[in-house]
């Protein structure tokens, strides 16, 4: 997954482990990803920002 | 003898070993990661040593850090728990170089029981029986068929170079394993570039059946068996001691293997022996050895009176095992649940939180071993497990009645668990009877599925009971 790439929703654009397990991170609707706030392989809290999209008109 | 002894784990197990160190006089140092400074297995602790990041290979798994640690704080010997490096052949094998004591078997023992082939040798060398099957890979139909009519049908057709469930076809008879044997060999060739075979006998309903060993490196005891059919994608959930399966032949024949197989390698401290335990012909056969301390140590611990993390300490100090098989008997029956950090009604969704109101159950048979306490914030790095629900009473059914009882004590606020879960599981016709394989709680937990639903819509206890009751 890289920026400005399209995607549908639904489709899968990251993992995040919890306690050993790998949970599918997917977008909720079809744009396009114009940034990642989060490193690979960081730690997160809830609510933070992961990722944001441009929604498709 | 052991006097300083660094604990490499978290959570409870952390803990259930500075408890036993505490009871033999050891002074107990757990090694934790940054995440970790905060539990209370750290806070029982004697002393405690930062090992490294929250990430577990930057820390429990991190040997040269481990090491390092061990040698700053003057540790005479390392207990591993489980998980972790608890059955790593290089870790033992570098803490014995360190001039340390490994709480467990030695480095080759190790290796040797832990790889399944090697395993599988030495139990038959020793006499223990494994699941039938071809010596050796099969070259042609002839040969298969021979072994066929040897081990019976229905037949697994296995990938020698296979692993984790893939490359494995079934033949039900003769007809299927001509059809199947081909591909099988071509599609092994083509997936893992070995195209060799092997059959092994399919067993459809097995249960999975293990007993708990300790050897002082000549003789070795059994403290019987324990029941572990209940599980969810190979995760143990809900563990017994005895096994409602055995009779007493049986048992005995299955426990002198444990015993036989163990002293063959010269076993020191405490192990499990894993089996297959088919339901329909009685048979049993050894699938594999933990050597290590396991998760549900505590309901065989209930079941004969013996403390075995006590034990394992004092056989890696040297000394000889103090008691005899006769000195082992079974009184009563004792259930462990597992709580997990985990929502069973959204598919066991990882459920992270700090605790904001804790009640354990408490009164005669039940034990809970855990590391949680009321404000303590659970990190994301690690298992799931928070807590070990034991329960012992004096016979299979009241130790069931026990155990609701005790799970309607227990509250946590802060987040779910799969407390929810034994507590329907228990009430079930089928786990009443102890008729049960180690597909059955995957085949359940589909068909309550209806029960999690009401739980949803209906968020009253009362009627949510009423519900389950009805099932």
């Amino acid at each position: 997954m890289e920026e400005g790439q399209q995607v549908n929703a639904g489709d899968v654009i990251g993992l995040i482990e919890v306690m050993k397990q790998f949970v599918e991170l997917k977008a909720e609707t079809t744009g396009t990803v114009t940034g990642f706030s989060a490193e690979n392989e960081s730690v997160l809290e809830a609510g933070d920002v992961i990722a944001t999209l441009e929604v498709s008109e | 003898m052991i006097r300083r002894l660094l604990i490499v784990n978290r959570g409870e197990i952390a803990l259930r070993i500075v408890r036993a160190a505490r009871e033999l006089g050891v002074v107990s140092i757990v090694a934790h990661s940054e995440a970790d400074a905060d539990t209370l297995a750290v806070r029982q602790a004697d002393e405690a040593v930062c090992i490294g990041p929250a990430q577990a290979a930057k820390s429990y798994l991190n040997i040269p850090a481990v090491l390092n640690a061990a040698r700053n704080c003057q540790a005479d010997a390392v207990h591993p728990g489980y998980g972790f490096l608890s059955e790593s052949a290089d870790f033992a094998r570098a803490v014995q170089e360190a001039g340390l004591i490994f709480v467990g078997p030695d480095a080759d023992i190790i290796a040797r029981m832990g790889d399944k082939a090697s395993a599988r040798q030495t139990a038959m060398a020793a006499g223990v029986p494994v699941v039938p099957g071809s010596p050796t890979a099969v070259e042609s139909l002839d040969q298969a068929k021979t072994v066929a009519e040897d081990v019976g049908y229905p037949l697994l057709i296995k990938a020698a170079a296979g692993g984790g469930g893939r490359g494995i076809r079934v033949a039900e008879d003769s007809g299927m394993l001509a059809q199947q044997l081909p591909q099988a060999q071509a599609e092994a060739q083509a997936a893992f570039g070995d195209g060799r075979v092997y059959l092994e006998r399919f067993i459809a309903q097995a249960r999975h059946i293990e007993v708990q060993v300790l050897g002082d490196g000549q003789r070795a005891v059994h403290f019987f068996e324990r029941e572990c059919s209940l599980q969810r994608r190979r995760q143990k959930i809900f563990e017994e001691a005895p096994s409602p399966a055995l009779d007493e032949p049986t048992r005995q024949r299955l426990c002198e293997s444990a015993v036989a197989l163990a002293e063959h390698v010269g076993y020191r401290g405490a192990g499990t022996l894993e089996y297959l335990f088919d339901d329909q012909t009685g048979e049993f056969f050894f699938i594999e050895m933990n050597t290590r301390i396991q998760v549900e140590h505590p309901v065989t611990e209930m079941v004969t009176g013996f403390d075995l993390v006590r034990a394992m300490i004092i056989l890696a100090g040297g000394e000889p095992l103090s008691i005899a098989q006769k000195d082992i008997t079974l009184r009563g029956w004792a259930v462990e649940m597992r709580i997990n950090a985990e929502d069973p009604d959204r598919n066991f969704f990882p459920s992270l939180g700090t605790v904001n109101g804790l009640t354990w159950p408490t009164g005669p048979g039940v034990r809970v071993d855990s590391g949680l306490y009321d404000g303590y914030k659970m990190p994301p790095f690690y298992d799931s497990l928070v807590a070990k629900l034991i329960v012992w009473d004096a016979s299979r059914e009241q130790a069931l009645v026990r155990a609701g009882r005790a799970l309607d004590e227990f509250r946590l606020e802060g987040f779910t668990t799969t407390a929810s879960l034994h507590r329907r599981l228990i009430e079930d016709a089928n786990v009443k009877a102890g008729a049960f394989d180690t597909n059955f709680l995957e085949r359940w937990l589909e068909s309550s599925a209806s029960v999690a639903d009401q739980h949803k819509a209906t968020p009253h206890d009362a009627t949510v009971k009423e519900a389950i009751n009805e099932q």
